[in-house]
């Protein structure tokens, strides 16, 4: 992959991989379940703002997510080391679906650590009579009209599109396995994993960004948050129109928008 | 050889438009159950069982899924209980209890060793993974399912071997008092029978085990590929495999008439039948699988049991067709139906087409345990009894002679793993690859 950069953490447990580009204050982008196949555009915009460092999850690229035994605390630890070990003391953290849940509990954990936390539809609660959907029972084809606003899109369909060639097809297919299952370690057994109880911690100023038509987490989870998040400094939530669960995609320059100006404030 | 009797004890009452309708039998809504007939039927499939026993047959085999229609064998341990105590002689085969999915290694245990001890030493214990359904319906972690499966069997046995009391702490379980009270009438412990469908992981650790691996339907050609996978494995660890490691399982049903078996026999194909277990996003969640099992699903089409396939998980890109033509649907199945006994993947007909095909199942694969599964769908249990009492008295005697004629020893006849075989030396062929392609097999 184009621009990755390596580093061993923890004596060879953890070969992660990473982006780094931008420069100004820094940023962590953590990506969701489906992975970051490239430095997307979402986050170029993101880096003429800011220094962003991005990097790949055990079992997304990086290895070690047998090291990561179900243990929510294990993988707030290994993002944390993985930050030490990369220099940044005090990021502004930005996490996506499963990543906003681990921005989440990094926030919780160390909270006087973050300097601002955005969470993008982060995954996380669970709200009685509003379930998130179980995107490990989707096909490819049911997992984009779930994710996206627009199915039909361009973008939607490039997503869900395995290449031409069949070998490269073949790890695609893989990879997409791969990185759910890697997911699933932590978000399988579904729901609520104790970060109700954690949320209380967080003090940094917060942004809850959600695509208005979010079919994975619909955005009333947005209140669950806001009310759970009583110690932050700040909350505000911004409901992005015309996007749905992958709205840093599907709106993109509404929603870095959005994060630019909470950071700039 | 031993011949065992496997039933599903499918659900026989939902309405075949409703699992069109679901695409498959798992997730089928629960208010299509009626309790009554539920009733009548657990009690007729414990029947069936002690007619198995009556008829001649050396086991009764019992199975566990959740969820769903196609098997009514939530929880086998209690069938399995209930059946130790009414039948006197048959084996109590379970295929097999899903670890990862029951989470409770030491209970297993118990539970186990009460079986076998009311059976007087007549339990199997047979280890399953359990299918992709099973992760959602019991909420078990896919990721860990593996890990969770040794973890589970390495510590029944010690649970069953090492006297108590004393602590256990692994990754998966931890016990703090391990002493359970009752241990299995069968020192030291029941004999395993494994079966499987596809993991080259679970084969091989069968033959670590020397496990017994049960083929449940696998296609006749891969099963060999499979065979001598086991063999070569076998040969690494210094034993010679023989019929003692292998099993087969194969739907078949038999009537008086071919006309009448071939006419009830669709049962099989009821509602999609296996193919239609359960959906594409049912069938292997993320984690389940290792990577090499992903790739080779990835590269391998073709239908297999419980609908496991690759075409299965490009499904949801290439759509699923009209699925309100039901009429439709069922001339796909009618085709599959008609494609499935060509390839020796269903056995149907009168004893007099059942036995010559049983015999070349018996030839090629050369198994030490054969077991028949009974028709699915809406047959009558008289129509049912009619096929045991068909097979047990026009077939078995013959396929018993044939059995022995080709060398076919079973597992109890000798334990597996018990030939020594050196490393350097040519091993002894555990398949016979010569009728395949006459037959248009590979």
């Amino acid at each position: 992959m184009n621009g990755l950069q390596t580093l061993n953490l923890r004596n060879g447990r953890f070969n992660v991989k990473y982006y780094r580009e931008g420069s100004g204050a820094p940023l962590v982008f953590l990506h969701g379940a489906g992975g970051l196949p490239a430095f997307t555009p979402d986050l170029e915009a993101l880096a003429k703002h800011f220094a962003v460092t991005a990097p790949l999850h055990p079992g997304f690229g990086t290895s070690g997510e047998e090291n990561l035994h179900e243990d929510v605390l294990a993988l707030t630890l290994y993002a944390w080391d993985l930050l030490d070990a990369l220099g940044i003391e005090q990021p502004i953290l930005v996490g996506h679906s499963f990543g906003g849940m681990l921005a989440a509990e990094m926030a919780a954990l160390d909270p006087r650590r973050v300097k601002k936390l955005i969470l993008v539809a982060p995954a996380g609660l669970y709200l009685e009579g509003c379930p998130t959907a179980d995107f490990f029972a989707m096909m490819p084809d049911q997992l984009v009209r779930a994710a996206f606003f627009d199915p039909g899109s361009q973008l939607a369909r490039a997503f869900v599109e395995l290449p031409e060639d069949k070998r490269m097809a073949e790890e695609v297919m893989i990879q997409r396995v791969r990185g759910l299952g890697a997911a699933g370690r932590f978000l399988w057994p579904l729901g609520d994993r104790g970060l109700n109880e954690r949320l209380y911690r967080v003090k940094a100023p917060t942004l809850l960004l959600w695509g208005e038509g979010d079919r994975i987490i619909p955005a009333a989870y947005a209140e669950k948050f806001r009310e759970l998040l009583e110690n932050s400094a700040e909350v505000k939530i911004e409901t992005i129109p015309q996007a749905g669960h992958l709205v840093l995609m599907e709106q993109m320059e509404a929603a870095t928008h959005a994060i630019v100006q909470f950071c700039a404030r | 050889m031993q011949i065992g009797y496997f039933t599903e004890r499918p659900y026989r009452w939902v309405p075949e438009e409703e699992l069109f309708r679901n695409q498959a039998y798992f997730a089928v809504s629960n208010r299509f159950f009626d309790r009554q007939k539920g009733s009548d039927d657990y009690n007729y499939y414990l029947d069936e069982n002690c007619y198995a026993e009556e008829l001649g047959f050396d086991a009764v085999a019992l199975n566990e899924h959740h969820g769903t229609p196609f098997c009514m064998g939530g929880v086998m341990n209690v069938e399995a209980a209930i059946l130790a105590r009414i039948t006197s002689k048959v084996r109590i085969v379970l295929v097999g209890n899903p670890l990862p999915v029951i989470k409770h290694p030491l209970r297993m245990a118990e539970e186990l060793a009460e079986i076998d001890l009311i059976s007087r030493g007549r339990l199997v214990a047979g280890w399953v993974r359990g299918a992709g359904s099973e992760q959602f319906f019991n909420n078990a972690n896919p990721a860990y399912n593996r890990e969770m499966f040794n973890e589970a069997h390495d510590f029944i046995i010690q649970a069953w071997t090492r006297p108590g009391p004393w602590r256990y702490e692994g990754k998966h379980f931890r016990y703090r008092h391990v002493n359970p009270w009752a241990l299995p009438y069968q020192k030291p412990y029941p004999p395993m029978w494994i079966p499987g469908v596809l993991s080259l992981e679970t084969v091989k650790w069968c033959a670590e085990h020397r496990y017994p691996y049960v083929g449940l339907g696998t296609a006749v050609g891969p099963t060999c590929d499979l065979w001598d996978f086991y063999a070569d494995e076998a040969q690494k660890l210094g034993y010679q495999a023989g019929p003692e490691n292998f099993g087969y399982l194969i739907p078949t049903f038999l009537a008086e008439t071919e006309e009448r078996a071939q006419e009830l026999g669709r049962g099989f194909v009821y509602g999609g039948g296996q193919n239609a277990f359960s959906r594409p996003e049912h069938t292997l969640p993320p984690g389940y699988n290792s990577k090499e099992a992903i790739r080779r699903l990835a590269k391998a089409p073709g239908g297999s049991w419980l609908g496991v396939s690759a075409d299965k998980l490009r499904q949801g890109k290439e759509g699923r067709g009209d699925e309100n033509n039901y009429d439709e649907v069922r001339q796909k199945l009618l085709v599959a139906y008609q494609k499935a006994q060509q390839a020796y993947q269903l056995i149907i007909g009168s004893p007099r087409t059942v036995l010559p095909k049983i015999k070349t199942l018996l030839e090629v694969l050369r198994p030490g345990i054969f077991v028949t599964f009974a028709v699915q769908g809406p047959v009558s249990n008289k129509d049912r009894m009619t096929s045991m009492r068909l097979f047990a008295q026009e077939v078995m005697p013959a396929l018993r002679d044939y059995a022995k004629e080709i060398g076919l020893r079973d597992p109890i006849e000798r334990t597996p793993g018990s030939v020594p075989i050196a490393s350097d030396v040519s091993r002894v062929p555990v398949v016979e690859r010569g009728p395949l392609a006459a037959l248009g097999l590979r």
